[in-house]
């Protein structure tokens, strides 16, 4: 009798709700990231084929093609906007955050973030076309101030390194501010009173208590807008009249214009391990934080 | 926490429960109707609605549309595809090549298309497929010069050699296609617009490099738009852009470079998979009839290559010369064709281009 019950609630147990939802969202990642960059990390050792897409045949060619076809220096190229986007959303966003969480009663704070995410509904290549419209030569903005006299000619904004800034830094401001809103929402003022009373001037009590305590929600949010950037090629296509080239582009061209399976497959497990190389710098820095 | 979780087990499910759900539906509808159905994988915005319906009415031949956007993913699907294979694709001509050698397109008997006989002859037997044993003529067009009559003045454009001109530097809109840039290139060099040689190409991005102060953008997308929003003033596109631009904007004008224009032919054919060939072929054979390839041709802007349906056109349409060139130009002009693996070496110095 015992045992048959001790048997009904171990099958329940691994049934249980939490069982269940934390397979999912293991098995969730699994089929759909793992099990796919372990295909294309396969097939960038495979040879090209014209027709098939790619060989069942090792080789190293398409990692030699990396450095032999000055691949490298496209990609750190493509690194600088991505940078300068993440070191501008930081610039906004953190000062922006700190007055957010400071100033305004919970209530409001939830309506004002909630502000911030609504843009972020609506797909990305819409409001792509949207800046364009704006910072178009004909444009709202050309028109506006050159109605208002400030300039006598038209600025050339779009089509140009800085217009793709544009777009990166308002698309993905969101993905910043709301990890620095988490982080700053927990932050006790009685500790900041505390660095006051101990005569810590106003800088110092930046960078001794603030910082150091925001710091998780400052590198949370730079890896999520720093890696989508590189991604966003079409950001780069529609504003700066598709002129440089981030990875995204070289991945696109590979697998869509060439048809060359096995160089895409590369250059996307490049990307990979990069990644994997920023987040092992992040998990150590981390721990070094704890220690 | 626990209200975050409960919501995405319960959204993970809600997924995992449609796609079975759909999977299985579409199973079913293969099963029970499957002499009357045909699928049609065409580009976006080349084919309206209304001429689906009427040959669905006409024939109670169910057409599943769907649509691509650039020859390479169809190729994929076509490749990849086992469960409800298409019935007809459109190539562009210089994939047909590829796709023929690739074994992917079955051989189409012209016998059964009685109104074959409406295309025109000039655009049959093109060096992708002499005989038109695969391919059937869809739509085609060609890239010329487009410019705003109030930024520059068109008399003084006869070539796309003057694209390189100093006065234009930041004025000048291409396609972003590796191909098209490089045909403007490799013609004003006075070179073979569909060269395999690594040393031309090579020359030809030397040249390019030349243009690309003057380059604002490159747009394939819709490049008629940054003509519409006042961002470039000269540029190389295809006619059926200029031709809608010019129907917006009466200051934008076209000049057929002298060098000759670059045609492309889109092409209907049937994939060797192909489970409904029958009503493929009627369908075909629907799309050439004469009112309907009108129709077609009206909606979609670029030219048809149905002879039949050019004489029922309006005459402002069927005798311009920017949609429907004369016939000593087009005879002079390249079509594009397949290059097979210097395809590889045009991407690479069209990357080197960008950088």
């Amino acid at each position: 009798m015992t045992s048959k019950k001790n048997n009904e609630s171990r099958i329940s147990r691994i049934f249980s709700f939490n069982n269940l939802s934390i397979s999912l969202t293991i098995l969730w990642p699994v089929i759909f990231v793992l099990i796919p960059f372990a295909i294309l990390t396969t097939i960038s050792f495979l040879v090209y084929d014209d027709v098939n897409f790619f060989k069942m045949q090792f080789t190293l060619e398409n990692y030699k093609r990396l450095v032999k076809d000055d691949y490298l220096p496209v990609l750190l190229n493509s690194l600088v906007p991505s940078l300068i986007t993440t070191i501008i959303t930081l610039v906004i966003s953190y000062p922006l955050t700190f007055f957010i969480t400071r100033k305004f009663s919970k209530k409001t704070q939830k309506f004002l973030i909630f502000l911030v995410i609504i843009p972020y509904w609506t797909s990305s290549l819409l409001r792509s076309y949207g800046i364009r419209i704006i910072l178009g030569t004909e444009g709202i903005l050309n028109t506006i101030l050159i109605h208002l006299k400030i300039i006598s000619a038209p600025l050339e904004i779009i089509y140009t390194p800085t217009a793709v800034i544009v777009g990166f830094v308002y698309l993905l401001i969101p993905l910043m501010i709301l990890p620095l809103y988490s982080t700053m929402e927990k932050l006790d003022s009685r500790l900041i009173e505390a660095a006051y009373d101990l005569k810590a001037s106003k800088l110092q009590t930046f960078l001794k208590v603030i910082w150091p305590l925001t710091l998780p929600g400052v590198t949370v949010g730079s890896f999520m807008v720093f890696l989508p950037s590189m991604g966003m090629f079409y950001v780069a296509d529609i504003l700066g009249g598709a002129k440089s080239i981030l990875i995204g582009n070289l991945v696109k061209g590979q697998f869509l214009e060439v048809r060359n399976w096995p160089m895409g497959a590369t250059l996307n497990t490049l990307i990979l391990v990069f990644l994997l190389l920023f987040l092992l710098i992040y998990k150590e820095k981390s721990h070094w934080g704890h220690k | 926490m626990k209200f975050f979780t409960l919501l995405i087990t319960l959204s993970t499910l809600f997924s995992f429960a449609t796609t079975i759900v759909t999977t299985t539906m579409a199973a079913t509808t293969t099963h029970t109707s499957q002499d009357k159905v045909v699928y049609f994988y065409n580009w976006t915005e080349y084919l309206p609605d209304d001429v689906i319906k009427d040959f669905e009415k006409e024939t109670g031949i169910k057409v599943i549309y769907s649509t691509y956007d650039n020859n390479e993913a169809m190729y994929a699907k076509i490749k990849m595809q086992k469960e409800n294979p298409y019935d007809i694709v459109v190539p562009s001509g210089y994939f047909v090549k590829k796709m023929v050698e690739a074994k992917l397109l079955q051989k189409i008997d012209q016998k059964k298309l009685n109104n074959f006989k409406n295309l025109d002859p000039d655009l049959l037997n093109k060096s992708f497929d002499p005989k038109n044993q695969y391919t059937i003529p869809y739509f085609w067009g060609s890239t010329v010069i487009a410019v705003n009559k109030t930024k520059i003045d068109p008399n003084q454009i006869k070539s796309f050699k003057d694209l390189w001109k100093k006065e234009f530097k930041n004025k000048v809109l291409l396609l972003n296609d590796m191909r098209e840039v490089f045909f403007i290139s490799l013609k004003t060099l006075k070179l073979n617009g569909n060269t395999k040689n690594e040393s031309e190409i090579k020359k030809a991005y030397e040249n390019l490099l030349q243009l690309k102060p003057n380059i604002k953008a490159f747009d394939s997308d819709s490049p008629k738009t940054a003509f519409l929003a006042g961002e470039v003033a000269i540029g190389a596109i295809w006619n059926g852009e200029i031709f809608q631009a010019m129907k917006e904007n009466r200051d934008i004008s076209y000049i057929i470079p002298k060098e000759g224009a670059f045609f492309y032919l889109d092409n209907l054919a049937i994939p060797y998979n192909a489970r409904n060939v029958e009503n493929a072929y009627k369908l075909i054979n629907f799309i050439l009839r004469a009112d309907i390839a009108k129709r077609i041709a009206m909606a979609v802007g670029y030219a048809s290559p149905n002879l039949a349906a050019r004489k029922l056109l309006p005459k402002e349409i069927a005798n311009n010369p920017l949609i429907y060139p004369e016939k000593n130009l087009v005879k002079s002009g390249d079509f594009q064709d397949d290059v097979g693996d210097a395809l590889q070496i045009y991407q690479r110095y069209f990357e080197k281009l960008k950088l």
